[in-house]
């Protein structure tokens, strides 16, 4: 589902090469599990032009999440906080219903978490980290994350 | 709407939207110094006044977060955090005063269950502990961040809610209560800024 406050959105590379999104999929749905690639878009030139991506390895099980920030009283230090995060989380292992985990309670041990922070003003930031075992690379706007045996930590 | 933080209050309980920190009856720092020579947190009709030994308390604010989101959207992992004790500014033309002697402390437990807070109006209400709302506290403020945030739960203590199939609450209840010592400082405090943060699969 696309909503009215996101920026951005994710496509699903399916096995038989077809793609699929947020347009008329939810990630929670078991079609999401067999995508061999993942990525983060934006939605309109508008929206910070950051892309992530991923090839989604045997074995692993990706996770897709929106964050969003609410303030419950303001100060003025809330104007430079992000409002969205967009959540790109990657580990190996199997979990039943990946769409209904808490992604807190999985513990970052082969895989990696990418986060796209939207800030209020519309700008966007990303921050990445991994086992031992995943790089990024970015070749100007896009972001891939991969799988590298013994690559060091980012 | 679609999620939004509540502020449950009364008996009933009330219920009314603060999301964005704008609402005046939700968890708003009074900018007011009547008379020069005390601190007020909270509530602007009924300030705390400052202490002349111990501690005064505002009255227990209960917050959640709520969705009218149905049939699409799955949560997960709220959290409570803040922006830090924020310093004084320079320059300072709203004369803001340093949180020397001022904190908002947060429950340390959540729960789904409704307790109308008490106090005596214009004095002091009950400190959450004594009045058996949490076993413990901690200054949120100063503990709470960007870089560790406070676990919330979600109503029931699933793991993931939804989609839901009517408007409801979706995380526990949390309390915050503003406390004033005797040291804290003539005026206003600088504005600090509350955060609440989830995840949404969709």
């Amino acid at each position: 589902m696309i909503h009215d406050w996101d920026s951005h959105y994710w496509m699903a590379k399916l096995p038989s090469g077809k793609w699929i999104s947020a347009a008329n999929h939810s990630s929670f749905e078991p079609i999401f599990q067999t995508a061999t690639k993942i990525r983060i878009e934006p939605l309109s030139s508008l929206s910070a032009q950051a892309v992530l991506e991923a090839e989604v390895p045997d074995g692993y099980t990706a996770f897709l999440r929106t964050d969003r920030v609410e303030i419950v009283i303001r100060g003025p230090d809330a104007e430079q906080a992000p409002k969205l995060i967009y959540v790109m989380a990657m580990e190996r292992g199997h979990w039943l219903e990946p769409g209904r985990i808490a992604l807190s309670t999985v513990p970052l041990l082969d895989g990696f978490r990418a986060e796209l922070r939207i800030f209020r003003d519309g700008h966007g930031e990303v921050d990445f980290i991994s086992s031992d075992n995943f790089i990024y690379k970015a070749d100007r706007d896009i972001y891939r994350f991969k799988r590298c045996k013994n690559a060091s930590m980012h | 709407m679609p999620v939004c933080i509540k502020r449950y209050y009364g008996s009933g309980p009330s219920e009314v939207d603060i999301s964005g920190g704008a609402n005046p009856i939700g968890l708003k720092l009074k900018t007011y110094d009547g008379n020069s020579n005390e601190t007020y947190l909270f509530n602007a009709t009924h300030p705390v006044p400052k202490p002349t030994i111990g501690n005064k308390h505002s009255y227990t604010a209960t917050i959640a977060l709520y969705s009218d989101v149905l049939g699409s959207e799955i949560y997960s992992d709220p959290k409570i955090y803040s922006g830090g004790v924020p310093a004084v500014p320079s320059p300072n033309p709203n004369g803001y005063v340093a949180w020397t002697g001022a904190q908002i402390f947060v429950a340390d437990d959540t729960n789904d269950t409704y307790t109308q807070a008490t106090g005596v109006q214009d004095d002091s209400g009950t400190e959450m502990v004594a009045q058996g709302l949490t076993a413990s506290k901690t200054d949120l403020l100063a503990t709470y961040n960007s870089s560790n945030m406070k676990s919330v739960g979600l109503v029931g203590g699933v793991a993931s809610i939804g989609p839901l199939g009517s408007a409801q609450r979706i995380s526990k209840y949390v309390r915050l209560q503003g406390t004033l010592s005797t040291s804290c400082s003539p005026g206003s405090t600088v504005p600090a800024t509350i955060y609440m943060r989830y995840s949404v699969t969709s």
